[in-house]
């Protein structure tokens, strides 16, 4: 017998099943990855961690290579003289401004 | 009758490990790719630094003369060199590094008119300072053009600053003395006159020369320190 009474939503128009959440959530998903990748990318970028993370190696290598010692060019930081703090150049680290040691007459 | 086709997604995980395969793939491809060129340019820097250290062993050694000297130390460079192409650009169109003769400097690098550069950073007190070793050798500059070149998908050139990547090889080694030079120390009255009438007070008490020696035979045979000629 059909009434007029009220039953609430008819659910029976939708579908009772969570077949395509996993669509929604993928999309979802691959929009947060994607964000933290494309800010995260920036950010290396930006910082050009990449070529911080190569370049002081490699400018180390060029002192060593040309003046034969693992030290900073900066004279500020790198090269101390011998016995003081003063900063001095990195041609003056070079181990042939050393004095021999067994030298006839050695100087420190 | 039209049969209205259900849609079916797939059902089983097949065909995963292909997607995998392809990233994983141009990943270890893509370090792979950045390793080499790192480990390639770091094994470039020691060839690069035994060229330098072969020419300045060249140049060290007696010539007839220092210019014939640093001549047979450039031929040397460009031997060498002429060998490994693509490390140094001689003899290469498009080579991975550069090692170039025209940015070699044979002699003595205190000298700024031979590396102005290395000149700069020493001290005129190491220039001239008799208990150091000469600055005699040989530079050479080295540009790791292929590292310098890479770019990183996302992540930007590993070269922020190309400059960074070309720096100079230096070998230093005492130059021998050259034919000329000895004909010259022992010719021309330098033996006597630069070195053993150089020497302290005392240490030879009269001079001897030929044909100006000294009356009395006492004192024609004084200690002399031996000054190495």
């Amino acid at each position: 017998m059909k009434t007029n009474e009220f039953r609430g939503l008819r659910l029976n128009k939708f579908k009772l099943n969570n077949k395509g959440q996993i669509a929604i959530e993928s999309v979802l998903l691959m929009v947060i990855l994607l964000g933290v990748f494309m800010a995260v990318t920036n950010y290396a970028r930006k910082k050009k961690l990449i070529s911080e993370l190569v370049q002081k190696p490699v400018q180390s290598l060029a002192i060593m290579a040309g003046f034969g010692v693992w030290k900073s060019a900066d004279a500020t930081i790198g090269c101390r003289a011998p016995g003081s703090s003063a900063g001095v150049s990195i041609g003056k680290c070079h181990p042939n401004s050393i004095a021999r040691s067994l030298s006839s007459n050695p100087k420190p | 009758m039209k049969q209205i086709k259900r849609f079916t997604p797939l059902q089983n995980s097949s065909g995963f490990i292909v997607a995998d395969f392809l990233f994983a793939f141009v990943l270890v491809i893509s370090i792979s790719i950045f390793i080499f060129g790192l480990t390639f340019s770091l094994a470039t820097v020691e060839v690069g630094q035994y060229i330098v250290w072969s020419t300045a062993r060249n140049y060290s050694m007696g010539n007839t003369s220092a210019a014939a000297a640093e001549i047979g130390a450039r031929k040397k460079f460009g031997n060498i060199t002429a060998a490994f192409p693509s490390l140094t650009g001689n003899g290469a169109t498009d080579p991975w590094f550069e090692l170039l003769d025209t940015n070699l400097a044979v002699g003595d690098l205190s000298d700024s008119s031979v590396d102005a550069t290395f000149a700069a950073l020493i001290s005129s007190d190491d220039k001239t300072n008799r208990y150091r070793q000469p600055w005699t050798g040989a530079s050479a500059k080295i540009y790791l053009k292929l590292f310098a070149g890479f770019q990183i998908p996302f992540l930007g050139p590993v070269a922020a600053a190309k400059e960074d990547f070309e720096f100079p090889l230096r070998a230093f080694m005492i130059r021998s003395p050259s034919e000329e030079e000895c004909r010259n120390f022992f010719y021309q009255n330098q033996r006597y006159d630069e070195g053993i009438l150089k020497l302290e007070n005392g240490t030879l008490a009269v001079p001897l020369r030929a044909n100006s020696l000294p009356a009395g035979g006492a004192t024609l045979n004084g200690h002399g320190e031996d000054n190495g000629c």
